[in-house]
């Protein structure tokens, strides 16, 4: 009888509290939306899984030295998993809209309005500056940025900013077209912007070296996810170095991601999930990426006063890093409107530049409160 | 803590563009640059033809 009290004792089903029930309907429900709709599911479905795994009591995933606690461990609490991710993406970018037009980088700066809006907001909310900075990159829409400064300045909520940033780049499609709606007429929708100029070989091998120069002699402190995104870059435009671009784009990006999921979705326990601040954190992202799509289609219409060949306001909404959702999600509301304006082209110029401003937003909030 | 708040801000989002309008001045130096070279490329393999 001692026995068999002693093995029930030991299974899951006595330690099973309703918070695990809750976390694994949170997870189920992540993963509901990979499976059924569609939302990043490369990261959704791992994310999803973790949670619902690292919520089973007494499974022995996230103490010292257990699987998932080393992923984690390895992975986020050392940075090495963003700046792998920023490999790939820099091996599966291509800069040449923004060099054919620079003027593109600038609504990725506005578009980084969202960050300092939430950031203001979770000051409001009782959280500290730092914490605060960490929920406002949210805004940024760039998963890997977010985890890297929440690591550096407030690990204690990275679980919760890990999954509102990527949860709300994967509802992009969702979030952004009644923003662009609402700010933009008839006639700024249906603009038609000028084909981009060719851009040669060399300025595309170029344009690593130049912006790692410069990024990192700027900010120094993101240097690691500027330099490995530029060394991604570099082995796609050299097509001197296919077996590393391939592993970079494909092998590594895929592994890494699998890491990536299991170690955010892992920070997802009910003991410490449960609790209002991850809601807080949640709407202050959805506050963050409004704001971040406000600033850039507002700020695209501000450079139409002064410019003498006109942007389409739209793609202002893709400064919002989200690769490449954000720029299809430019030229699928510039399509409704005229279904022979070819946006994605000119769209993918802010969402790069996106990118970069997310990093250098980081890396001031580093420099400043680190 | 509202000061530091403020100041954190304000100097990042002035930081942040001032990063994109320094690679954008960047890029275009780049292209300019590249282009001067690819012209004269051109020149020379005209002359030499």
């Amino acid at each position: 009888m001692d026995l068999f009290s002693t093995v029930i004792a030991k299974t899951g089903f006595v330690s099973l509290t309703w918070g695990h029930v809750v976390m694994w309907l949170i997870g189920l429900f992540f993963m509901y939306l990979a499976i059924k709709k569609d939302f990043e599911p490369l990261l959704l479905v791992p994310i999803g899984f973790s949670i619902f795994l690292v919520n089973m009591p007494l499974a022995p995933l996230t103490g010292k030295g257990e699987l998932i606690q080393l992923f984690y461990h390895y992975g986020l609490e050392w940075e090495v998993i963003p700046c792998l991710i920023f490999l790939g993406i820099g091996a599966l970018t291509d800069f040449g809209p923004m060099i054919a037009n620079p003027k593109t980088l600038i609504l990725g700066a506005s578009a980084q309005l969202g960050v300092y809006v939430a950031y203001f907001g979770a000051i409001m909310l009782g959280f500290t500056v730092k914490e605060a900075a960490s929920i406002g990159i949210i805004g940024g829409a760039d998963g890997p940025t977010t985890i890297y400064l929440t690591q550096a300045l407030a690990p204690q909520i990275l679980g919760a900013t890990a999954v509102a940033a990527y949860s709300y780049m994967s509802m992009v499609p969702l979030i952004q077209p009644p923003i662009m709606r609402l700010l933009t007429t008839d006639k700024e929708r249906r603009i038609r912007m000028k084909q981009m100029r060719p851009v040669s070989k060399t300025e595309k091998i170029m344009f690593p070296l130049v912006a790692t120069v410069l990024i990192c002699l700027l900010v120094p402190p993101v240097a690691p996810l500027m330099g490995l995104l530029m060394l991604g870059n570099l082995f796609r435009e050299t097509r001197v170095v296919g077996r590393l671009l391939d592993a970079s784009q494909n092998a590594l990006l895929n592994i890494v991601t699998i890491f990536l999921g299991l170690s955010v979705g892992s920070t997802m326990q009910a003991s410490n999930f449960l609790k209002p601040a991850p809601l807080f954190i949640f709407f202050l992202g959805l506050v963050a990426f409004a704001f971040s799509t406000v600033g850039g289609v507002v700020f695209a219409k501000i450079m139409n006063l002064f410019l003498k060949e006109k942007i389409n306001p739209l793609i202002g909404s893709a400064g919002v890093s989200a690769v490449p959702m954000a720029a299809r999600v430019s030229q699928k509301v510039g399509q409704e409107y005229d279904a022979k304006n070819h946006l994605l082209m000119h769209a993918m110029g802010p969402n790069v530049a996106g990118v970069i401003g997310t990093a250098i937003a980081a890396g001031m909030f580093l420099t400043m409160l680190r | 803590m509202w000061m530091e708040a403020i100041r954190v801000a304000a100097v990042g989002f002035s930081v942040v563009f001032l990063g994109l309008i320094m690679l954008a001045v960047g890029v275009k130096i780049m292209s300019f640059f590249c282009n001067l070279g690819k012209n004269r490329a051109k020149k020379a393999a005209a002359k030499a033809n």
